[in-house]
């Protein structure tokens, strides 16, 4: 597939209608409330990164930047071509007002916040951006961005299944790589596309051994700790993100205890830094978030890249199965994955219960939730299911009915 | 990270060492009286049958005749034309060509026999993924391409089905060459048609090269020969091309591989795995030299022993759910994949 | 499994095929019509036990021809050790003639010489000679002769047969655990 250029001829008459005046999102002081949380010294390295990136509200990087959205996009293959990977994917309330304009009505509010950002003049010093097609909404940005931004639309099919697809992901892969190459005359090999595995490689390892602790010790690294983490690997520079995260690790080691909490899981749309609100809730609610089942966290730290062929074409095609097979993403043909990964985590940890966590209008997710509660009661796992947009209004009533799930767990526990 | 694969490959080239250079380093041990005591009997050529010693340097069937020092038939490819005669004898494919033409009662066969299914049936087709010589030689060659960064070329199913089928034909066809030319108005053409698998096996020229032995590339005196030495070379590029492109390709079609992978669903050894831990990434079809799919497809909990797969437990390995894949011997386990992070408690 | 069955009775057959044999040459007498060929043949000890498991083949149409065999001397046990041979031949009908001995040959057709024929002597290249040994320790004369080696080998087919059983079990239980 070979770069598309949407709505090329009506650049001007898009720019000259909607790009007008600047947004400046604040959420410093909502980022100073979680710090003072914060047990670990360490943490304020991540706050720090996240503090710098909100103030000056846009990219200063001395390499070109890349940015991306969804697990789909091979990270490895940006880093590979000595660039600077950035994922955009974003959930922020005055964002996706001013997006309104661009992409009004009952459409997802990520989506929104994105056109807001992008119309707002804040991804600027972004040299490319990589558009996979998982979604409707995400193959229409496609379209709605291009006459800002130089656009790669990438898309790898509907179908998660490794025997029928896997030449094809290949394929588009490459032909990213290539134009990556081409684009910023860059000559990455094999070793480089290695290195940068290895990177992402050291990463997975550091997140297994906090996902691990946070299974068995909810409290020792806190639900916000954890997201502001993800967050930070978002726009960080991969090495220094494991550093500080291995750093975080070995001081929350000490940190462990035991706590009485119902441990849950939770399971669905992505939880990005500004839109903290079903973790604030979950933690006033008085239950333990243990572990999670998401694509910016476990989705995209969990699983190594396993080179098997060490050939450039080979290596390519590991991050195919990497990114495309084991995804979790409800876009793709994946229930029975999904469903089989709930209950194992759930059996394999130990866990109390299930929420099931929707971001309003993101209609895969949706479709899905009737099946699954009642695979999951078939098999005696609690299960909520919980509908919510980006708005702080109904943050009362979310926090009565998590209570109240919590003393169901806990009847369930006795 | 790859600890089951570095086990192998040095297990591989281990296996190499003693199967191929067994005749030098073991000289002094080499079996020099066979007793009628010996659970063994030597299988010797009646009189007036062709034997592998009786040819002469210049024959295909040359260099031979140099004792092994255990006159014994393994479940692997170990070759005659090992230099100096080699740690064993012969593969289980020349054993049944050789006491064919020899037509040797059965009693004499059946502790050979027993050994090999005794062997088969604890390990399976192990022996091709860790003890074979040529299948370390054809290893060595895929890990050449990888390093000249050249693709990996991935067969279909249906191909590589129709490459195990054609390896029974070449069993059949040798197998019945090897009985007809027995027979008392045949002999005559046993000095053109014995050990006819032998005779085309690239293991007949690779395995004199490691004692830096010229094989015998070439053959013209006659027309047989002609034509054995022409399909030597085939084969020769048919195998080096079936691990330089692809991987382990050839073995669908080896003839030894295809006894042993009667025994496989069978065996000691047994692949297990859970199928609620799966999340149907690819990982391991991904990886198996075979090309095998059946263990990424399993919808259910059980054991994925299959005939064509060579136990490298590569699978295993690259799997990155905690406890999906396992190894039992027996029903006893012997690891299972972990992740790389250690519980903590 | 249809594969390892066919596998099994295919060596089965070929190797119960293979009796002992030895080739019989003589040269063809210049006169017409029929002669008779005769001479003595050894047979290796515990071989044969009575003139009946000798017979002699006509190797090239693979029919048995009448022969009348007269033992002469014994083995120590009581097995044949040479044995006089003599058969019908026609010199218009040249063939090649060998000599099947073994507990799994029977004779069948038996002759009396009834007429008065000429008679050639053959010569038996490369038989005569035996592989296993015979201690005899001589002082107070005591023969021991080794019979058990035929026997010994066949008491392999008991684990070959467990293992194999074991084997189809295993592949059984395999199948049926991967159609579910």
């Amino acid at each position: 597939m070979t770069q598309k250029k949407f709505l090329d001829n009506f650049r001007d008459e898009i720019q000259k209608g909607f790009v007008s005046d600047r947004i400046s999102p604040n959420n410093i002081a909502e980022l100073q409330k979680y710090k003072r949380k914060s047990e670990i010294p360490s943490m304020e390295n991540f706050y720090e990164a996240i503090e710098n990136f909100e103030n000056k509200k846009t990219f200063e990087l001395e390499k070109p930047s890349v940015g991306y959205f969804c697990n789909i996009v091979p990270e490895e293959i940006i880093l590979a071509c000595d660039l600077h990977p950035v994922r955009l994917c974003c959930e922020d309330q005055v964002c996706a007002q001013a997006g309104e304009e661009i992409a009004p009505g009952d459409i997802c509010c990520v989506i929104k916040s994105i056109c807001g950002k992008f119309y707002g003049r804040l991804y600027e010093n972004l040299n490319l951006v990589i558009i996979p097609g998982t979604c409707d909404p995400k193959t229409k940005l496609a379209e709605l961005i291009s006459p800002l931004k130089e656009i790669y639309f990438l898309d790898p099919g509907r179908d998660s299944d490794y025997l029928e697809n896997a030449a094809i992901w290949e394929s588009r892969y490459t032909e990213l790589f290539d134009f990556l190459k081409k684009r910023f005359h860059k000559n990455p090999g094999r070793t480089q596309l290695i290195s940068a595995c290895h990177k992402t490689n050291k990463r997975t390892e550091i997140f297994r051994k906090i996902y691990q602790l946070r299974t068995d010790y909810p409290d020792s690294i806190n639900v916000f700790d954890y997201y502001i983490m993800i967050y930070a690997s978002f726009f960080m520079e991969i090495e220094l993100w494991n550093d500080f995260a291995e750093k975080v690790y070995s001081q929350a080691l000490e940190k462990k205890k035991t706590q009485n909490k119902p441990r849950i899981l939770l399971v669905g749309t992505p939880v990005i830094f500004p839109n903290f609100k079903i973790i604030d809730v979950l933690e006033q609610s008085g239950l333990a978030m243990a572990t999670d089942i998401q694509c910016t966290s476990f989705g995209r730290f969990f699983n190594p890249v396993e080179i098997d062929e060490d050939t450039e074409s080979g290596i390519i095609r590991a991050l195919a199965l990497k990114n495309i097979a084991g995804s979790i993403c409800p876009c793709l043909l994946n229930l029975e994955k999904m469903a089989n990964l709930i209950i194992d985590t759930v059996n394999q940890y130990n866990l109390d219960g299930v929420i099931y966590y929707n971001l309003r209008l993101c209609q895969v997710f949706e479709i899905q939730t009737a099946i699954l509660r009642q695979i999951l009661k078939q098999r005696n796992i609690p299960f909520i299911s919980i509908k919510t947009d980006l708005g702080k209004e109904d943050t009362g009533q979310l926090k009565t009915r998590l209570e109240a799930f919590r003393e169901m767990l806990e009847s369930h526990r006795k | 990270m790859n600890k089951i694969n570095i086990a192998r490959r040095i297990f591989q080239i281990l296996s190499l060492v003693l199967l191929v250079y067994g005749g030098y380093i073991f000289k002094e041990w080499k079996e020099s009286a066979e007793t009628e005591q010996s659970i063994f009997p030597s299988l010797k050529a009646p009189p007036g049958s062709i034997s592998t010693t009786k040819f002469e340097k210049g024959s295909i069937l040359w260099p031979s005749g140099a004792t092994p020092v255990i006159e014994n038939y393994p479940p692997s490819l170990v070759c005659r034309f090992n230099p100096k005669g080699g740690m064993f004898k012969a593969c289980i494919l020349h054993f049944f060509s050789e006491n064919l033409t020899w037509q040797t009662q059965i009693k004499y066969l059946l502790p050979y026999i027993t050994l090999f299914i005794l062997l088969c049936f604890l390990f399976g087709r192990m022996w091709c993924g860790w003890v074979c010589p040529i299948g370390t030689v054809g290893d060595f060659l895929t890990f050449l391409r990888r390093k000249m960064n050249i693709k990996v070329r991935r067969f279909p199913q249906n191909f590589r089905i129709n490459l195990s089928f054609t390896g029974y034909g070449i069993m059949a066809i040798a197998l019945t060459i090897s009985t007809i030319i027995g027979m008392p108005n045949f002999a005559r053409y046993q000095c053109y048609w014995f050990l006819p698998y032998c005779q085309i096996c690239p293991a007949r020229l690779i395995c004199p090269m490691f004692g830096l032995i010229k094989p015998n590339w070439k053959d013209f005196s006659t027309g047989i020969t002609t034509t054995f030495t022409i399909l030597a070379w085939l084969v020769l590029g048919l195998f080096v091309a079936a691990f330089y492109f692809g991987r382990r390709v050839w073995c669908h079609m080896c003839p030894v591989g295809l006894i042993n992978s009667w025994f496989n669903k069978g065996a000691g050894v047994e692949l297990h795995k859970k199928a609620i831990k799966c999340i149907k990434c690819g990982y391991c079809a991904d990886a198996c030299p075979m090309g095998l799919t059946k263990m990424y497809q399993m919808n259910n909990d059980g054991i994925y022993n299959q005939n064509a797969c060579i136990m490298c437990f590569r699978c295993v390995e690259v799997c990155p759910r905690e406890n999906c894949l396992g190894v039992k011997f027996f029903g006893k386990e012997l690891f299972r994949r972990k992740n790389d992070t250690k519980k903590v408690s | 499994m249809k594969r390892f069955l066919f596998l099994i009775l295919f060596l089965f057959i070929v190797f119960c095929y293979g009796s002992s044999q030895i080739d019989i040459e003589f040269e063809y007498p210049s006169i017409s019509g029929d002669f008779y060929v005769a001479g003595t043949v050894f047979f290796p000890p515990s071989a044969v036990s009575t003139s009946d498991n000798i017979i002699v083949m006509d190797t090239e149409t693979k029919s048995e021809i009448q022969s009348k065999i007269t033992v002469q001397e014994n083995w120590p046990d009581g097995s044949i050790l040479s044995a006089e041979i003599i058969f019908p031949a026609n010199r218009q009908k040249r063939t090649r003639y060998a000599i099947f001995y073994g507990e799994d040959v029977k004779r069948k057709k038996s002759f009396s010489e009834s007429a008065v024929l000429p008679t050639v002597s053959f010569i038996t290249p490369g038989a005569g000679k035996t592989i296993e040994d015979i201690d005899i320790s001589v002082g107070e004369i005591n023969v021991r002769v080794d019979r058990s080696a035929s026997i010994r080998y066949w008491w392999y087919i008991i684990p070959a047969f467990i293992l194999i059983f074991l084997t189809i079990l295993r592949t059984l239980r395999t199948i049926r655990t991967q159609k579910t």
